[in-house]
């Protein structure tokens, strides 16, 4: 048996888009929030399955996609991927998550808080000084 | 009016909110049937986005992406953009002139419409469907209050107007400091060549297996203030008075799980049907297939009014469907009880679960709510109506300045 997150989508066309038997699968539908739950999350990870999917509309514009692959290396299989219903495919990898996807998530980390620091100089000047009632 | 019919306006629609691959919801139709009626009145419109959009043919689209890489922190992910849009909308914006006005829904930590009025000079239109930072203390997670603060103060002092739906919600506005002057209530609508009573819906009855039971719908994505979790527990005191009583849920959401929960702890799955999101053009097929159709919205928590303009409400109206709504915000101002409406009390199952019951009993009072809610509806709450309003508070505000 295999596990699908359905993130957002329709799981029917997300699985015929990848040439995958809709009988084969548990189907849980969660959403955005739910990702940053991981009790809820690990919950369905305990069960046994042989892979572990996590299916969306578009991968092109799906968020938090690496946090997804970290719960698939937190899986049992540690096989699965991403899958949409355009047919695309990110297959996951435990080297690419280990050694690509987690660095690049630091990084964002650390890119992010100057981000943040910036948009406070730029937010405050714009309030104070530029527009008033 | 006649200037409204006559002139040609350059319309600029700019979203700035990330709906990702999501093309159907409140608010994509809303923007979406403005951005129809306007075309149907032979105005230029011309629309900037982020994401993916479902747009009638003759709009001229732009897309201005969102960072593939800051995109996995909530709330960080809006800063970026904040700079892309303003830099890149502005550039769009400048090729586009003269254009009369920009139309944007506010989205949090944006202010890119409010940087390009002031340096451009055009006219700005908000649309409010919340105060950010309320919305975010209640139904979400906020991290940077202070950020959010600034950029709404930002845009409420740089508009020449900001829509909303609802008086409850000029209320919360007008509490966190909007000017009520600047405020104008313009609420959601439906389009009546989607939504009307002579829907052709054998197929959906066949597919669904309804023929012979009395169908009750509803149609939304499942979010905490539509009150679906009370509809749900009504499903079993119906049932036991409407054997043949079949429950449809036209949509999916947030509160699915809750949904589902309810529905197998009180053994109703033989009385319900969840479609699941369903692309916006197949919901009237869906809903015409309903005996009655219901709008079980609540109040918030934190004890302020509902204050939303709930879509479904008016195409109900369209369809010339029995309506029951629970009697609060706007609900309770467009609807007479026993008129066009059957007004029940908020976050009461067993008050809803009667009214499906006596509307069940009574078919005479069930035609009456209908007919009167289509009339209702298609004099006042299309569209059209919408647009026009929109347009008249540009020509009020052009005409005021001159």
């Amino acid at each position: 048996m295999k596990l699908l997150f359905l993130v957002n989508g329709n799981a029917k066309k997300i699985l015929d888009a990848q040439k995958l038997r809709e009988e084969d699968f548990e189907i849980v539908k969660i959403d955005e929030k739910t990702l940053a739950n991981p009790k809820k999350i690990i919950e369905h990870l305990r069960k046994k399955f042989d892979e572990v999917y996590f299916g969306c509309i578009s991968i092109d514009f799906q968020r938090f996609i690496p946090f997804m692959l970290i719960y698939i290396l937190f899986s049992k299989p540690k096989r699965g991927g991403i899958i949409d219903e355009d047919g695309l495919k990110i297959k996951f990898s435990i080297i690419k998550t280990i050694f690509i996807t987690i660095p690049l998530l630091i990084v964002e980390f650390i890119g992010s808080v100057f981000i943040v620091l910036y948009s406070y100089i730029y937010y405050f000047v714009w309030r104070k000084f530029k527009v008033k009632y | 009016m006649e200037k409204i019919q006559s002139e040609i306006l350059r319309i600029l629609f700019w979203r700035i909110d990330y709906t990702g691959a999501l093309v159907d919801g409140g608010i994509s139709t809303t923007v979406r049937s403005l951005i129809s009626e306007l075309l149907k009145m032979s105005h230029k419109v011309f629309y900037i986005s982020g994401s993916r959009a479902k747009l009638p043919g003759g709009v001229n689209s732009y897309f201005i992406q969102f960072s593939r890489f800051f995109r996995n922190f909530p709330e960080i992910f809006s800063f970026p953009y904040q700079f892309t849009s303003t830099k890149k909308g502005r550039k769009i914006i400048e090729n586009l002139l003269p254009l009369n006005f920009i139309y944007q829904v506010i989205h949090d930590f944006n202010f890119s419409g409010a940087i390009v009025k002031k340096e451009l000079g055009l006219p700005l239109f908000l649309q409010a469907d919340g105060v950010q930072i309320w919305v975010k203390q209640n139904w979400g997670k906020l991290f940077f209050k202070h950020l959010l603060k600034w950029a709404e103060e930002i845009q409420w002092i740089s508009a020449d107007r900001i829509f909303t739906f609802s008086n409850q919600l000029k209320n919360l506005l007008i509490s966190y400091g909007v000017p009520e002057s600047k405020i104008v209530i313009n609420p959601c609508g439906f389009d009546p060549s989607m939504f009307h009573p002579n829907i052709e819906c054998q197929d959906i009855k066949q597919k669904l297996n309804l023929f012979g039971k009395f169908v009750v719908g509803f149609s939304g994505s499942f979010g905490y203030y539509h009150g679906i979790s009370f509809l749900a527990k009504a499903i079993k005191i119906v049932s036991k008075a409407i054997p043949n009583v079949v429950f449809l849920f036209v949509g999916d959401g947030a509160y699915r799980a809750q949904l589902d929960e309810t529905i197998k702890q009180d053994k109703v799955e033989k009385h319900t049907i969840i479609t699941g999101f369903l692309p916006f053009e197949e919901v009237p097929k869906y809903l015409a297939c309903c005996n009655v159709l219901v709008s079980p919205c609540i109040n918030n928590d934190d004890g302020t009014e509902f204050f939303n303009s709930p879509l479904k409400n008016f195409e109900y109206m369209g369809l010339r469907k029995p309506i029951i709504a629970t009697a609060v915000g706007q609900q309770k101002e467009f609807f007479q009880h026993r008129w066009n409406a059957y007004l029940v009390e908020e976050r009461n199952p067993q008050a809803i679960a009667e009214a499906i019951i006596e509307l069940h009993k009574d078919p005479d009072l069930a035609s009456l709510i209908a007919n009167n809610a289509y009339i209702d509806g298609i004099s006042k709450h299309t569209w059209k109506h919408r647009a026009e309003n929109l347009l008249k508070t540009y020509y009020d505000l052009t005409e005021n300045k001159i």
